[in-house]
C-alpha cells in the first residue's frame, strides 16, 4: 500500500496518484488532514495491527510499503468530548491533555509510517524549518545568503539602509495567509528604503530585514531523490514582480525557462539538505548582477507544479516513480 | 495578479506589529453559490479544485462576469 499525507484540495496530489494509478496495481491511501473522515481503529504490535479507517473502510497501516508526506496537519482521529466537567479546576487541563494526547498519536501515526515504510518521501517533521537556522546552515555549506538583520527601531534601520542602500522585509516564520467566510489576507516579502521608513513608528516589533539584492533573475528548483529541477524566473523587470514574483502579473507574466544548476551549488544545496533530513522540497536562489548564487530558504512542502508545467519536468510523475515499491 | 487590496494599518497597530505586516493585501471571496457553479466535487467529496476546507472559502480569481 502506497499511503500519502495532504488535503483534500491539494492538485498536486490528486496528479500524483493518478500517474500512480496509471502504472499500479497497489493500492493507493490518501489521508486528507483537512476532513474528518478518517478514525482511529487499533494498534496491537503483537498483531501487526495499526488499524485507522477512512469513510468507513479499514486500513492497515502495517502493509504501508511507501510513504509520502506531502502536507497536512493532525487528524481528528477520535471525538473529544467537551462536556467532561468533572470539577471545574480540573476542566482546563483535562482537555488540553486530551487533545496533547490526539497530537502524540498523530504523531506516532507519521513517524509509525515513515519507519514501517520502505520508501518515504518528506517528513511531518521537518516541514516547516526555521528560516534563520536554515541560513545559518547554508552558509556553513558555503552558499551565499542574504545579508540579514532582526531589528526593531526605526534608528537602527535607518543606520543599515544607509549602510547598504535598500532592504527587503519578510516574516521570520511564514508570512500571512489567512481566510475567512468574507476575505483572503496575504503577505508578501516587501522593499524597505527611506521611503517606506518615514511612515514606520520609531519602535515596533522585531522584523526580517535583509539587504536587497541586484537579481538577474531566480531561481526554484524542485529536489527529489537527489536530483534537481530548476526553473528560471525573470522576475526583475516588471515592477510588480521585483520583489516577490508572487505577486504574478497576470497580463505580463513573467518568463520561465528550464535551468541547469551549477553542479557546485548542486553538492551544497544537498548537503544542506543532508543536515536538514529533507529528501525533497523547494529552494528559492537568487542569480545576482555578478552571476552569484544567493540561497534564500528552503521549503519542504512547496509547491512543484509551478516549476513542473513551465517547464515540462512532469515532477508529478517523477514523484509517481519514486513513491511505487 | 489577483485582485488585491491593501489593509490600513493603523499607526498605533504598526508599533505592535513586524513591518512585514504593514503591507497585508485581502481579497473578497466569492460565495458558495458561485462556486459550486465553478468546482466539481467528487462522489466522495474529495474535490480536485476548491476550497481548502469546508469553512474557507476560496478567493475571487475568476472575473464573475463570465459566470453570467
Amino acid at each position: 500500500m502506497i499511503v500519502i499525507y495532504s488535503i483534500s484540495t491539494d492538485g498536486t496530489t490528486t496528479e500524483v496518484i493518478n500517474w500512480l494509478k496509471s502504472k499500479t496495481k497497489i493500492p493507493v491511501l490518501r489521508i486528507n488532514t483537512d476532513l474528518n473522515n478518517v478514525a482511529f481503529v487499533r494498534y496491537d504490535e503483537q498483531e501487526r495491527e495499526f488499524l485507522i479507517s477512512k469513510n468507513n473502510k479499514v486500513f492497515n497501516l502495517f502493509d504501508a510499503k511507501s510513504f509520502w508526506y506531502r502536507k497536512g496537519g493532525h487528524l481528528y482521529l477520535t471525538e473529544i468530548n467537551t462536556e467532561i466537567k468533572p470539577y471545574d479546576g480540573l476542566y482546563a487541563g483535562l482537555l488540553s491533555k486530551l487533545k496533547s494526547e490526539q497530537v502524540s498519536l498523530n504523531h506516532f501515526i507519521k513517524r509509525f509510517l515513515e519507519r514501517a515504510s520502505t520508501i518515504s518521501l518528506g517528513s511531518a517533521f521537518n516541514a516547516s524549518p526555521n528560516k534563520l537556522n536554515v541560513l545559518d546552515i547554508a552558509k556553513d555549506h558555503g552558499l551565499a545568503t542574504p545579508i540579514t538583520f532582526i531589528i526593531d527601531n526605526k534608528n537602527d534601520l535607518r543606520t543599515k539602509i544607509s549602510q547598504y542602500g535598500e532592504l527587503i522585509t519578510k516574516a521570520i516564520s511564514d508570512g500571512i495567509y489567512l481566510f475567512n467566510r468574507d476575505y483572503s489576507f496575504y503577505s508578501y516579502t516587501e522593499l524597505v528604503n527611506e521611503n517606506v521608513i518615514k511612515s514606520l513608528p520609531d519602535k515596533f516589533f522585531p522584523s526580517l530585514f535583509q539587504v536587497k539584492i541586484k537579481k538577474k533573475f531566480e531561481v526554484r528548483t524542485f529536489l527529489i531523490n537527489r536530483e534537481f529541477y530548476s526553473m528560471a524566473i525573470f522576475s526583475q523587470r516588471n515592477r510588480q514582480t521585483e520583489i516577490d514574483f508572487r505577486k504574478y502579473d497576470g497580463k505580463k507574466p513573467n518568463r520561465c525557462i528550464p535551468f541547469v544548476l551549477p553542479n557546485h551549488i548542486k553538492a551544497k544545496l544537498l548537503k544542506v539538505a543532508g543536515e536538514l533530513k529533507l529528501n525533497t522540497g523547494s529552494v528559492d536562489l537568487i542569480v545576482d548582477s555578478h552571476d552569484q548564487f544567493i540561497f534564500l530558504e528552503i521549503n519542504p512542502v512547496g509547491q512543484f507544479s509551478m516549476v513542473s508545467y513551465p517547464c515540462n519536468y512532469y515532477l508529478e510523475e517523477k514523484v509517481a516513480d519514486y513513491l511505487i515499491p | 495578479m489577483q485582485k488585491e487590496n491593501k489593509v490600513r494599518i493603523s499607526d498605533k497597530d504598526k508599533k505592535s506589529l513586524p513591518v512585514f505586516c504593514y503591507s497585508i493585501y485581502f481579497n473578497e471571496m466569492i460565495s458558495r453559490e458561485i462556486e459550486n457553479k465553478l468546482f466539481t466535487y467528487g462522489q466522495n467529496s474529495e474535490s480536485i479544485y476548491g476550497r481548502y476546507s469546508a469553512t474557507r472559502p476560496i478567493s475571487k480569481i475568476i472575473k464573475m462576469e463570465n459566470l453570467k
